[in-house]
C-alpha cells in the first residue's frame, strides 16, 4: 500500500512496527537515528513518516523540523514524551500526528489510515460530507442534522469545515487561533473553547463522549467522523 | 584617643638637654668672640637650643635645657661675668623666658607626638584589622570562626591587655553557661571580661572569653568592640553561605526528582510500548500475521518484560541502598566466585562479545556482602556490554596492589572522553542523550558506586591500557586478617 519510514532508536519498537505495518501491506524502511532518517527521508520519499522524539544523535523535534525544510511528507511522532507542551511543539513543528507510548496496534494503524487519506486525497476535490445523520454540503455551504438545516454563524461554518477537512488529524489550538484570529491571539484560547462549545451544541455532540470533534486537552481539536464525500 | 602608651622621656633626651645648651655655649661664645652678634641678642641662641631640645625631646629635658642655658648664659655672657649672679631684673625675666619656651614648646611637642603616636597605633590597628577580617572571611563553620578570631586577637593583643580563651561547650567558664542553639553571634558583657558565643556542634569550641581589666584604655574598648563587629559581620556572611548551599542543595534535590520521575517514566514506558505494542499486534492482526511473525512478536515481549524486570529490580536496589535500609551481611567470599557467578549472569546477554578474564593467583578471601558485590560487578559488565561491539572482547582483570584489590573492567567500546568519567557514576547520567537504546537506565554506575562505598571501596574510571575503550576499576580495601583459603 504506502511506504513508510520509521525512525527509532529502539530496535524492539522497529520490529514489532515492522512486523505489524507489513501484515497490512506496507512497505517498510528502518532508520535509527535522526540523521539515517533524514537521509532516508531525502532519498526514498516515503510516503509517511514515523518518527520518534528521542534519538541518540539529534532530537526528534529538529528531526521533524529539518524534514519539514525540504518534505511535506506526512509525520506521525511516536514518544514516551506525554507532556502537552511537547505535543504541541511537535505539532507546530509540522508533525500531521502524535501517538503517545506505549500504544496499541490498533490506534496506530487508525492514525496512519488517516493521515494518508488526507494526504493522497485531494480535501478540496472533496464535496461534502455526509455520514447518514450528520450532513456538511462545501460548496451550498449548509449543514444539516438529521435532516434538519443547523444554521452556522460564517466563522463558526469555517472553524468547522477546517475541522471536517482533516479527518482524524488533531489540529492545535495555535493552527485554529492564527488562520481564523491572527498572530495576536495565539493565547486567546478561550475564542476557541466558546467556538467550538457553540458548534458542538448545534451539531448535539456530548463533550465528554463526543462523537465528531475530540478535545485533546492543552493541544488542540480532531474531528472524529470520517465519512466524506467525493 | 589617648594613646594607651605614654611615652616616657629616655636617656638620649636627657643627654641631649645636656649637652645642647653646651655647644649652644660654644657657639655664643665663638659668636661673640668674632663680634658677629651684639652680646644682648646671644639669650635668642640659647632660646633656640631650648626650642629645639623640647621639640626634639619631651617637657622634662626640655625644662633641664632650659635651666642649663639660662646658667651658662648668666655664667659667661652677663655682668658680672663668670658668676652667677644676676644684676638686672632683665636677666631674671629671661631666665622666666626660657623656663616658659621650654614648658610651651615641650607640650606641644608632646602632644604633637601623642598625635602621630595614636596615627601609628590607629594605622596598626587598621592593619590588624583588615588582617583580621580577611582570616575571618576565609572561615566556612562557627569553630573555625573562633579558632581564627581568637589566634588574631591574641596577636592583636599581644603585649597581655587582653587575655583571650577559646572554651569548647562542654566547659563551663562561666557561670550562665547553657547550651547554646540560636543562630546569633551572642555577646555577654561581664565585669572584667566578655563572651562571644557562637552555634557549634557539641565537642566543637562554641565561645570566646577575652578578660581584661575594666580600668583599660578606651581604646582597647574601641577595639574589642570593632574585632567583635567584624566577628559578628563574619558569622553572617557563613549563615548566608549555608542557606545558600541549603537552597542549592533543595534545589538539586527537586532536579533529582524530577529527573527520576522523567527517567522511571521513561524506562518503564518504553519496553511497554513494545509490549503492548507486539501484543496489540498479536490480538488485532493475528489473521494476518505468519507463525514466525507471530512468534517474533511473542519474543519481542518476552525480552522486554524481562529487561523491564531488571530495571524494577535496579530501582528497588537503588532505593533500598539510598534509604540505607540494606546492611551489609559480610561474609568472607572469593573474588573467582565473584567474578564468575556475575559473568555467568551476564552470558545470556552477550550478543557475540568475548569475555576474558585474568585473575591473579592466591588472592586472599575478601569479607563484603557478597550478593552486593555481585551485582555491582555485574553493573560495570553490562555496561560495558552495552557499549562493545559484536566479536570485541570485555577485559576483566583482578589483581592485588598496596592492600586493595584492584577489579578492572574493560571494553572495546568507543571510551568515555575524561570530562565524564565523575559524572558517569552519578543518577540517571548516561551518555548518550536520546531514549536509550545503547544508554542504559542511568543506575547500574550509580549502585556500583554506592555498593563499593558501603564496602570502603570505590568505583573509578581510569585511563584505559589499550587505544580504545573505557576502563573502570573497582577498588575494595582487603582485609588484614583473611583466613588462609579453606578451599
Amino acid at each position: 500500500m504506502s511506504r513508510i519510514l520509521v525512525i527509532d532508536d529502539e530496535p524492539q519498537i522497529r520490529r514489532f512496527l515492522t512486523i505489524s505495518l507489513e501484515s497490512q501491506g506496507h512497505q517498510i524502511s528502518e532508520a535509527q537515528c535522526g540523521a539515517e532518517g533524514l537521509a532516508m527521508v531525502a532519498l526514498e520519499q516515503p510516503e509517511l513518516v514515523i518518527l520518534d522524539l528521542g534519538l541518540p544523535d539529534i532530537d526528534g523535534q529538529q528531526v521533524l523540523q529539518q524534514i519539514r525544510e525540504f518534505s511535506q511528507v506526512p509525520v506521525i511522532v511516536l514518544s514516551v514524551r506525554n507532556h502537552e507542551r511537547e505535543k504541541v511543539l511537535a505539532l507546530d513543528n509540522g508533525c500531521n500526528d502524535y501517538v503517545e507510548k506505549p500504544f496499541g496496534v490498533k490506534e496506530l494503524l487508525a492514525r496512519i489510515r488517516a493521515v494518508l487519506r488526507t494526504s493522497s486525497g485531494k480535501p478540496a476535490a472533496k464535496s461534502g460530507y455526509d455520514d447518514g445523520r450528520l450532513n456538511i454540503d462545501f460548496v451550498s455551504r449548509t449543514v444539516q442534522l438529521e435532516g434538519e438545516r443547523v444554521r452556522f454563524s460564517p466563522r463558526e461554518y469555517e472553524l468547522l469545515l477546517e475541522l471536517v477537512q482533516h479527518p482524524g488529524q488533531i489540529i492545535t489550538q495555535h493552527q485554529l487561533l492564527k488562520k481564523f484570529w491572527g498572530e495576536g491571539h495565539l493565547d486567546d484560547t478561550h475564542y476557541l473553547r466558546i467556538f467550538i462549545r457553540q458548534i458542538r451544541n448545534k451539531l448535539g455532540d456530548d463533550p465528554a463522549r463526543p462523537a465528531y470533534i475530540e478535545t485533546e486537552a492543552g493541544v488542540g481539536y480532531r474531528f472524529l467522523g470520517e465519512s466524506l464525500t467525493g | 584617643m589617648p594613646a594607651y602608651r605614654t611615652r616616657k622621656p629616655q636617656l638620649r633626651h636627657w643627654l641631649l638637654a645636656l649637652l645642647a645648651p653646651m655647644l649652644g655655649t660654644l657657639v655664643c661664645w665663638l659668636l661673640n668672640d668674632w663680634g658677629l652678634v651684639p652680646e644682648a641678642s646671644l639669650v635668642l641662641i640659647y632660646l633656640m637650643v631650648v626650642l629645639l631640645v623640647g621639640v626634639s625631646t619631651a617637657t622634662r629635658p626640655a625644662l633641664l635645657s632650659a635651666v642649663l642655658s639660662f646658667l651658662a648664659y648668666n655664667f659667661w655672657f652677663t655682668e658680672p661675668r663668670l658668676s652667677l649672679y644676676m644684676m638686672h631684673q632683665q636677666e631674671v625675666m629671661t631666665a622666666f623666658l626660657m623656663v616658659l619656651v621650654a614648658l610651651v614648646t615641650g607640650q606641644l611637642t608632646a602632644g604633637l607626638r601623642e598625635k602621630v603616636d595614636t596615627l601609628e597605633s590607629t594605622m596598626r590597628w587598621t592593619r590588624r584589622q583588615m588582617s583580621l577580617a580577611q582570616s575571618l572571611s576565609s572561615c566556612m563553620n562557627s569553630e573555625e570562626l573562633l579558632t581564627v578570631f581568637a589566634r588574631e586577637l591574641r596577636v592583636l593583643f599581644e603585649d597581655g591587655p587582653v587575655d583571650v580563651q577559646l572554651v569548647d561547650g562542654r566547659k563551663d567558664v562561666l557561670a550562665d553557661c547553657t547550651v547554646y542553639d540560636g543562630r546569633e553571634l551572642i555577646v555577654i558583657k561581664h565585669e572584667h571580661s566578655m563572651e562571644l558565643r557562637l552555634p557549634a556542634p557539641p565537642d566543637a569550641y562554641d565561645r570566646v572569653v577575652l578578660t581584661y581589666d575594666e580600668r583599660s584604655p578606651n581604646l582597647i574598648h574601641a577595639q574589642l568592640d570593632a574585632a567583635v563587629e567584624l566577628l559578628r559581620l563574619a558569622w553572617s556572611r557563613v549563615l548566608l553561605i549555608g542557606n545558600l548551599q541549603q537552597e542549592t542543595m533543595i534545589k538539586e534535590r527537586e532536579q533529582l526528582r524530577s529527573a527520576l520521575l522523567s527517567s522511571i517514566s521513561h524506562d518503564l514506558r518504553t519496553p511497554l510500548a513494545t509490549m503492548i505494542g507486539s501484543v496489540s499486534s498479536l490480538v488485532e492482526l493475528k489473521e494476518s500475521l505468519s507463525q514466525q511473525q507471530q512468534d517474533e512478536l511473542l519474543d519481542n515481549t518476552l525480552s522486554e518484560a524481562r529487561r523491564l524486570d531488571r530495571y524494577i529490580q535496579k530501582l528497588l536496589d537503588m532505593t533500598r541502598l539510598g534509604q540505607g535500609e540494606l546492611k551489609l551481611e559480610r561474609d568472607w567470599v572469593g573474588v573467582d566466585e565473584i567474578v564468575s557467578v556475575s559473568l555467568r549472569r551476564l552470558e545470556p546477554l552477550l550478543s557475540g562479545q568475548i569475555l576474558q578474564t585474568r585473575i591473579e593467583p592466591d588472592l586472599p578471601l575478601l569479607k563484603v556482602h557478597g550478593a552486593l558485590i555481585e551485582q555491582a560487578v555485574f553493573n560495570v559488565l553490562e555496561n560495558a556490554l552495552r557499549y562493545t561491539p559484536a566479536g570485541e572482547a570485555i577485559l576483566v582483570d583482578v589483581r592485588q596492589q598496596d592492600g586493595n584489590l584492584l577489579m578492572d573492567i574493560t571494553d572495546s567500546g568507543p571510551g568515555i572522553p575524561e570530562e565524564h568519567w565523575a559524572p558517569i557514576f552519578d543518577m540517571f547520567y548516561t551518555l548518550a542523550q536520546g531514549d536509550h537504546n545503547t544508554a542504559g537506565t542511568g543506575l547500574g554506575l550509580t549502585i556500583c558506586q554506592s555498593i563499593l562505598g558501603a564496602h570502603g571501596g570505590s568505583a573509578t574510571v581510569v585511563s584505559s591500557s589499550s587505544e580504545q575503550g573505557t576502563c573502570f576499576r573497582l577498588t575494595l580495601p582487603l582485609a588484614v586478617n583473611a583466613p588462609a583459603d579453606e578451599a
